[in-house]
């Protein structure tokens, strides 16, 4: 494989057998001002009066012309409460069919079983925003022929639309479908929210098949959210998933002290910068750092009677208290991290849904995160120049996801990354990050519970915190700081022969590689 | 000398075991032990030195410890084998 | 102590937790207790000190004033933990249930042993006294005066109740007398005093209201058992807006005239002098910023 460096100085290949041609990325917005392209493709009309409704969902791939070496795709919306992609991936398995793209928008804790399916050979190639468990200490070592592709939530939007992900079947999990493929994932028993993946991957599949474990009469009411002109087969199961699972756990408010800190010198940082203001638009992660700054923001804007525009994600409960308080005009939601905000969609006209095209993809007339003022977002390690790993972990081992992050933090007026000074007694913050997902240009400031440090290239930024006497460290005095409690990690033994990863930034570029760890 | 140990499974703690040997030998238990293998093994053989030990059996389970942290049970737990003050 | 340092908030901590001990330089408290005493089980005493000292090592505190609660002096370990944790230079050595003020002086002499043997100069380290019971407040002035080492009493009102046979409540009218005459004690030899915890962790509001009622009995701080406590407890002792305005002009002037050599001086009419600065210098630190006194006196 040929190996070239990037503007980051990271070495990425130019072409890779079994996926084709990359560029090496050259900066967060090198590729600002090209054209988009979108990718014409053939699909099947489904004439005039023919029955969508399928038996099962064996006889719906027969149906759909899936056969080896095409590509399939799934949404993540049930998170860890999925069932449908391994039902699927077990009647494809007993259809003989091998050799596949396996192309969901991410895989959760609860896909790890899609290693089986690598090593039975159903599954050859995966595109994913993340990966973990068994699925990703497999890649990891170097198990897979043809390395993996992690893209953004913006960037996968990006490649459907353009054609470098040419989806073959879409398999699309509903909460409530009719008999026309009118479909939602806003209400039902197993409701997730927002279906924003969903809505990419019908518009762009050649052939579209929903599942649902509620089927409802025609015309589905309240709410569509994915139309029937686009959808080919409608399949009916006993259950799509657990939507109890579907919270990560992290609604909840964090109590732990440092969190607490960590999330206290953030929201200070932000008032410094006398960003909070009326007309104000934000996104923050899910984690427990994160929604303990947006209950500090939120303390502000009513104390002080703000009203911000909107607020972007990733759309959480404690989000929703603040659209229906009046303090955000509209929230903008691309996947729901509690299967409440369905009745929030229902009931609040604001409570947008969108697609992830809409969120994040930079090559369209203006994505959501391109509007942002404040982004809140975590991180597994970060370096001296300010460039952010969300995927691989301490051990080398794939086991995070891209996600949203260098959408927002390119997006952002203001970027914060948030972490603690070390986890599990290994320091956050490195010479160089082991992983880039995000480059450094994007983030504005690091933030934490020891410190906050201001991207060089933000003086103006650094004036406001230093006026308002925050605890403002040179990024690297605070990095020796904590590995002087840490000490330094010893290197991983990675087999730079053999890459399993390629993290293609939002922009189509290839920004890092990830190496088979060995063991 | 006899066995001994110190520390708890709480977060960020170790439970560090001590017994007698005719060498110094180290089971490194840990999420870390990948990257803080040379570490953890330098930290235990200046410690048995220290204490003029020429053979000891150590096993520590990390639990995402501070390296002071694994310095101070380990020190604690030979303390107690060589019938130092545990009440 | 170079630094006239915020003494507002005394966080507790349990000293064999290395969870919560990481961190806590970076919760925002003015003072900490690391606890060798009632968190630390019999069998875990070895253990807990040697911990705390590799802790007290290696942290930067800042300008955070680290305490240790030791063993009291009626135990099989206050001496080990006095060995391994003098050379590790707390500011402080808290002795739990003190009621006699030979008690003091026998810490007192064995700390002058362990830094006279480590090089340490000698008085450094200061002793704080805990006040648990009824002999105690009775006591309160002789234990505040015990030796020059003594720099601050503390009510234990927990203990103290439990002691005199009465219950605790919010409104603490049972610990009322005890806190004013551990005030008095504490003003009139000339060291500080710290109120006792507030248990109710989820109570904020009323954290607050115990704290204000603190502050204006006169203690110069309080005991927070929680991390959720500290910003509450500093915030309940922090001066008026009036007071804090006044005593930045004063400390202003101060420093001016330290830097011209002028004697003699006056802020808004009235003469300053020494007194005037250490009490403005006191003001600012329960205002959260600290002063160096060398660059006004």
């Amino acid at each position: 494989m040929n190996m070239v460096k990037n503007s980051l100085g990271r070495l990425v290949p130019t072409e890779v057998p079994g996926l084709g041609n990359f560029r090496p990325f050259e900066g967060a917005f090198a590729m600002a001002g090209t054209k988009a392209k979108h990718c014409a493709f053939e699909t099947d009309a489904v004439p005039r009066g023919k029955s969508k409704i399928t038996a099962d969902i064996r006889t719906a791939i027969i149906n759909s012309g899936l056969s080896d070496g095409m590509t399939i795709s799934f949404h993540h919306h049930l998170r860890n409460g999925d069932k449908v992609l391994e039902m699927v991936l077990k009647e494809i398995e007993s259809l003989g069919i091998r050799d596949l793209t396996l192309a969901p928008s991410s895989l959760s804790d609860s896909h790890e079983f899609v290693a089986d399916y690598v090593r039975s050979g159903v599954v050859s190639r995966i595109y994913t925003s993340g990966i973990r468990g068994r699925i990703g200490n497999l890649v990891s070592r170097g198990e897979m022929e043809i390395p993996i592709v992690v893209r953004s939530h913006g960037g996968r939007a990006r490649a459907i639309e353009e054609g470098s992900i040419s989806i073959d079947v879409a398999f699309l999990a509903a909460s409530a479908c009719d008999d026309r493929g009118n479909m939602t994932g806003s209400f039902g028993p197993s409701a997730f929210g927002s279906i924003g993946y969903g809505m990419q991957d019908a518009r762009s599949a050649r052939h579209v098949v929903a599942i649902t474990d509620n089927l409802v009469p025609f015309p589905l009411t309240p709410k569509i959210s994915i139309h029937q002109h686009l959808v080919h087969q409608v399949v009916a199961v006993d259950s799509i998933g657990d939507p109890d699972k579907l919270a990560t756990g992290a609604v909840r408010i964090t109590r732990s002290p440092q969190q607490l800190e960590i999330a206290r010198n953030a929201y200070e940082l932000i008032k410094s910068v006398g960003i909070i203001r009326p007309g104000f638009s934000y996104q923050a992660g899910a984690g427990g750092v994160s929604i303990a700054v947006t209950q500090y923001i939120k303390k502000h804007m009513t104390d002080k009677g703000i009203q911000g525009s909107f607020a972007l994600g990733g759309i959480t409960g404690d989000m929703i208290k603040l659209l229906e308080e009046g303090l955000f005009k509209a929230a903008y939601d691309v996947q729901s991290f509690d299967p409440k905000m369905g009745d929030s969609m229902l009931r609040n006209p604001t409570h947008y849904e969108i697609d992830p095209s809409c969120y994040a993809n930079p090559m369209n007339c203006g994505c959501m995160t391109h509007e942002l003022d404040v982004c809140v977002l975590g991180a597994l390690d970060l370096d001296v120049d300010f460039n952010v790993n969300v995927l691989t972990g301490h051990d080398g081992y794939l086991r995070g996801a891209s996600g949203g992050h260098c959408d927002a933090s390119a997006g952002a007026k203001l970027a914060i990354i948030v972490a603690p000074s070390f986890r599990n007694g290994v320091s956050s913050i490195k010479k160089q990050v082991q992983t880039v997902v995000t480059p450094g240009e994007s983030v504005d400031a690091i933030v934490t519970e020891r410190g906050i440090s201001i991207n060089p290239r933000r003086q103006d930024i650094l004036e406001m915190a230093l006026k308002a006497n925050l605890p403002v460290k040179d990024i690297e005095d605070l990095r020796k700081e904590i590995i002087s409690l840490t000490g330094e990690t010893e290197p991983i033994d990675f087999d730079e022969s053999k890459p399993v990863a390629l993290v293609e930034y939002r922009d189509g570029t290839l920004i890092d590689t990830v190496y088979k760890v060995r063991s | 000398m006899i066995s001994s140990k110190s520390g708890t499974d709480g977060k960020c703690d170790c439970i560090v075991t001590v017994e007698p040997a005719e060498s110094v030998t180290l089971e490194y238990v840990s999420k870390n032990s990948s990257i803080y293998a040379k570490r953890t093994e330098d930290l235990v053989r200046r410690t048995a030195l220290r204490y003029g030990l020429n053979g000891i059996k150590v096993k520590i389970e990390d639990f995402g410890a501070l390296g002071f942290v694994i310095q101070a049970r380990l020190e604690t737990a030979i303390e107690r084998a060589l019938g130092g003050a545990a009440r | 102590m170079n630094f006239v340092r915020p003494r507002r908030s005394m966080l507790y901590m349990p000293g064999n937790n290395p969870n919560m001990l990481q961190n806590c330089c970076c919760l925002g408290a003015d003072g900490l207790l690391l606890d060798l005493e009632d968190a630390v089980s019999p069998d875990c005493k070895d253990e807990a000190r040697r911990l705390l000292t590799y802790f007290m090592r290696n942290l930067d505190f800042g300008n955070t004033e680290v305490t240790v609660r030791i063993n009291g002096t009626d135990t099989p370990w206050w001496r080990d933990d006095l060995k391994e944790i003098i050379p590790a230079r707390p500011h402080a050595v808290r002795l739990p249930k003190c009621e006699d003020p030979a008690d003091i002086r026998e810490l007192d002499s064995a700390i002058s042993e362990i830094e006279t043997a480590e090089g340490i100069p000698s008085g450094s380290i200061e002793i704080h006294a805990m006040i648990e019971t009824a002999a105690a407040v009775e006591r309160a002035s002789e234990i505040a005066r015990a030796c020059p080492r003594v720099s601050a009493i503390t009510l234990g009102g927990q203990d103290l109740a439990a002691d005199i046979g009465v219950r605790r409540s919010k409104e603490g009218v049972e610990i009322l007398y005890a806190r004013s005459r551990v005030v008095i004690a504490a003003r009139a030899a000339g060291i500080a005093c710290f109120d006792t915890v507030f248990t109710d962790i989820n109570d904020a509001e009323g954290l607050y209201k115990e704290a204000s009622l603190a502050a204006q009995l006169g203690f110069t701080g309080k005991a927070a058992i929680h991390p959720s406590q500290v910003r509450v407890i500093n915030e309940a002792f922090r001066p008026e807006e009036r007071a804090i305005r006044h005593a930045e002009k004063v400390v202003a002037a101060a420093k001016e005239a330290k830097i011209k050599s002028i004697g003699v001086y006056a802020v808004d009419g009235n003469m300053v002098d020494g007194p005037v600065v250490r009490q403005a210098l006191a003001v600012l630190a329960q205002a959260g910023i600290s002063c160096d006194p060398t660059e006004v006196l």
